[in-house]
């Protein structure tokens, strides 16, 4: 592993444990109770750039397989976007 | 003969390259199916999974999302301590030991919730979300054990197989803790 692939990774670990903790801090605010849409948007977009970021930095997929790393991506992005959906749509339609 | 430009080369097959992909994309698919299948009964039965869901520890899944993310970290250290034999061996140990703290937190999680599993109140949430994350965690286990024997005799094909499957097994918790704790 070079300098910078071992910088990189460091940086990608610290970033991904730092949302993470973050994540888990907000979430564990509404202890039971529901969170609110915003919230749960918020915290989507943080699941979104975690998953980015292991697939690029700790699956090394950034410069080995940039069309692999992209179709990995859509994977949780697409869920992401059906979980906001569902929220939206069980508020819009009651 | 000319060199040839680094974005024309190929990437190396280390072997079993097609296989770890094939395998990879039938984990996504298969969870893909169940979050689906969630999402779905989610919509006919509102009332009861908006009350389950409360039911839920998201100050222990956000631990364990921690935990796995940790363990995620020290697998890919594992992929490039190729040169250091025992460092290889120390983190692809680390990455188990984390995996099983996992799964330890997760049965304790599950005793909590068991009670709450038989309420007709809460419709499916339970059978679904015991079947999925009951899945996940033996997905989890079984790696851990799978991580073990590697390390036991490192060889980098076989680290790089496991590990990519652990970070597929990371992403599908990553969304997994949104979906079934929180939405």
């Amino acid at each position: 592993m070079t300098a910078k692939q071992s910088a990189r990774l460091f940086a990608s670990a610290n970033w991904v444990i730092m949302l993470a903790v973050f994540g888990a801090l907000v979430a564990a605010q509404w202890k039971h109770e529901a969170i609110p849409l915003a919230i749960l948007g918020a915290l989507l977009v943080l699941t979104v750039i975690k998953a980015r970021l292991i697939i690029l930095d700790f699956m090394g997929l950034r410069d080995a397989r940039p069309a692999m790393a992209v179709a990995l991506w859509t994977w949780p992005a697409l869920f992401s976007l059906a979980a906001l959906g569902r929220a939206l749509g069980s508020i819009w339609l009651g | 003969m000319a060199d040839v430009p680094a974005s024309h080369v190929e990437p190396v097959d280390e072997g079993g390259d097609l296989l770890l992909w094939i395998l990879v994309w039938s984990e996504l698919i298969t969870f893909g199916i169940l979050f689906a299948g969630f999402l779905v009964v989610s919509v006919f039965q509102p009332a009861e999974f908006a009350a389950a869901k409360l039911q839920l520890s998201t100050r222990i899944a956000g631990f364990n999302t921690i935990v796995l993310l940790a363990s995620s970290w020290t697998a890919a250290l594992a992929v490039h301590a190729v040169s250091n034999r025992r460092l290889q061996q120390a983190y692809l140990a680390a990455t188990a030991a984390l995996g099983f703290g996992f799964v330890a937190v997760k049965l304790a999680e599950y005793a909590a919730e068991l009670p709450s599993a038989s309420d007709p109140a809460f419709g499916s949430f339970f059978e679904l979300y015991f079947l999925i994350t009951g899945f996940h965690l033996a997905h989890v286990a079984f790696l851990g054990l799978i991580l073990l024997l590697i390390a036991w005799k490192p060889r980098q094909s076989n680290v790089v197989m496991a590990t990519t499957i652990w970070h597929v097994v990371d992403l599908i918790w990553l969304v997994m803790f949104p979906l079934l704790y929180l939405g």
